[in-house]
């Protein structure tokens, strides 16, 4: 949209004000240099700032990363290569990472089913209101800017096994302090922050959909859930499926909360990969090691992209 | 159709009573920072305070160090503020009014950047910034914020760009602005409104932001999620004193969201369906 225009206000300058010789072979060679110089040079000058702190904070460490994962870096002084012997250890020996890999996943199956649940009943619900809508949606919004600390300490508070919520119901065990109930609970405290972000993006792909497509399901008799099912999430489906592909992705990144919760424990039950990592790296000081189980994360993310690509290729409209 | 009355009142009474329950949590976290102290630990707790008391909050002044954090998270996500927007302006200038390629090529970065955890992203960067000497320094944290905000920055900023019409600076070309100057002239101006919203997004994120900061501050600079972190395990939990320190951090987010409710939802929701 933007390249399109731009280029009909570049022709009315090329006409009106600068265009320096009449001679036709002048103009060509003029013309092939000015692109250039148009099309080429001067975005990228405009680039050039933001592109060289990407490239001293994410490109260059991620670089570097990929580097170490091949030695046997302690975090500081020389860097050995070994080869592929961090990732040998890692798929066939070190029984932490599988243990890691695996509430990760259980992590992933908790936020693609819970929060989506949660958002799309509360979506399709608000999606019905009209007074007060925009206070409505800002309350299930605002736990979303919530710094992670803020709401991590919130939950401490009501997860405390003295006068938390759960002594409420005669349950005076620490959800937090038990292996079994751990994970569950920081997911939970989690969702807390999360849905209502997911049931606002619901809400405004929902305002997308034409109206006249429910009013013709109620000229056929439709129920609500068959509206629901019929008109709203077929609707909406692209952002839903989209955001499956992120949360899949995050479930892989998750750090903030169980770090801040439990800070892994107890007895490891909480350890997923980004807390795995951070102890090898800057607690073990096994960092070219870290740096590989980084790189396992990446490729994971990497495979859920490709598998959502694929499936688009395959005419599932993301 | 209309919905009846009875529908409507269900419909009200069903969304009321989830956002209550919903707001439940941070609505007990301040009354709890209001209560005394030792009210704070009563068994059963109340909700609302018996007795209002400030002493939580007037207790955060006995901890030096917990106030020096705030002071950290204030200078690191004003200069992380500073570095973004002072480089997203330019590049969100050309992605909205260049040719795609450049655009594009952003694009990629940005979505290659997302697969990357940021743990693994902190190892290096740890070694890179103490080699500088960067580590434990306001800039450092401030460098590692900014490109967190960065994919978000330069799109909202090239949308509100997009929406400047294109005579404007076609204008002030014709009477010889360069691009620089037609940037610096007439876009950045017209754009200020939206300047200022992408900025308290930024200054959001980087006030929020906790991996980068546990990462690369130790102790001078430590900022203030990571000291109410700690808060507990250094002085045993205090629940008077970090449920205010939380209301505390809390405040700025909550009165920028109050004071931008439409811009706030937009802008975190554009952030993650576009990038």
């Amino acid at each position: 949209m933007a390249g399109k225009s731009s280029t009909r206000s570049e022709g009315q300058f090329a006409v009106g004000s600068d265009v320096p010789g009449k001679r036709k072979g002048r103009r060509r060679e003029y013309w092939t240099r000015y692109r250039i110089m148009r099309y080429v040079l001067v975005p990228w000058l405009f680039l050039i700032p933001i592109l060289a702190l990407h490239a001293f904070v994410v490109v260059f460490p991620a670089a570097q990363g990929v580097f170490y994962s091949f030695t046997d870096w302690r975090g500081i002084g020389e860097a050995e290569y070994i080869g592929l012997r961090n990732f040998e250890e890692m798929i066939f020996e070190d029984q932490s990472y599988h243990d890691a890999l695996w509430r990760n996943i259980q992590w992933m199956l908790f936020f693609v089913t819970v929060p989506f649940a949660f958002a799309l009943f509360g979506s399709s619900l608000l999606a019905k209101v009209r007074r007060g809508a925009m206070f409505y949606r800002t309350a299930l919004f605002m736990p979303f800017i919530l710094p992670s600390i803020v709401t991590a300490t919130i939950w401490r508070y009501l997860y405390n096994p003295r006068f938390g919520l759960p002594t409420l119901v005669g349950y005076e065990k620490a959800l937090l302090g038990q292996s079994d109930t751990a994970l569950w609970s920081i997911a939970f405290a989690d969702n807390w922050h999360f849905w209502g972000f997911l049931m606002v993006l619901f809400l405004t792909a929902m305002q997308g959909i034409p109206p006249v497509l429910y009013d013709a399901a109620k000229v056929d008799g439709a129920n609500r859930w068959q509206e629901f099912w019929h008109v709203t999430l077929p609707g909406i489906r692209p952002v839903v499926l989209f955001m499956l592909m992120m949360v899949m992705i995050w479930a892989f990144l998750v750090f903030d909360y169980i770090f801040i919760l439990t800070g892994g424990g107890p007895a490891g039950a909480t350890e997923v990969l980004g807390i795995d990592i951070y102890k090898n790296a800057f607690q073990r000081f096994e960092a070219g090691y870290a740096a590989a189980q980084g790189i396992s994360i990446s490729i994971f993310a990497g495979l859920i992209v490709t598998a959502f690509a694929f499936l688009r290729k395959r005419g599932w409209e993301i | 159709m209309k919905a009846s009355l009875a529908e409507r009142a269900t419909l009200f009474a069903l969304v009321t009573l989830i956002v209550v329950v919903y707001v439940f949590p941070y609505a007990f976290l301040v009354s709890t920072s209001l209560k005394p102290p030792a009210d704070a630990l009563a068994i059963p707790p109340t909700i609302l305070p018996q007795r209002i008391s400030l002493e939580n909050y007037s207790n955060i002044a006995t901890f030096p160090s917990v106030r020096q954090s705030f002071a950290n998270s204030l200078t690191i996500a004003l200069l992380s503020t500073l570095i973004t927007i002072s480089l997203s302006v330019p590049a969100a200038y050309a992605v909205a009014r260049f040719a795609s390629m450049a655009g594009k090529i952003f694009l990629i970065a940005v979505l290659i950047t997302r697969l990357i955890p940021p743990v693994s992203v902190g190892i290096p960067l740890f070694a890179i910034m103490r080699s500088l000497g960067l580590t434990d320094t306001h800039i450092g944290v401030a460098l590692a914020h900014s490109t967190i905000s960065v994919p978000l920055a330069i799109w909202l900023l090239a949308s509100f760009m997009e929406g400047i019409p294109h005579e404007l600076e076609e204008a002030a070309r014709v009477d010889g602005c360069s691009r620089f100057g037609a940037l610096f002239r007439i876009i950045i101006p017209v754009a200020a409104g939206g300047i200022a919203v992408t900025s308290v997004f930024v200054f959001l994120a980087s006030w929020n932001e906790f991996l980068f900061a546990l990462l690369l501050s130790s102790t001078s600079v430590k900022t203030a999620p990571i000291a109410i972190a700690e808060f507990r395990t250094q002085y045993g939990i205090q629940w008077g004193t970090m449920t205010s320190l939380s209301v505390v951090f809390s405040f700025p987010v909550i009165i920028f969201s109050l004071l931008m409710q439409k811009r706030i939802v937009a802008g975190m929701t554009m952030g993650a369906v576009k990038g």
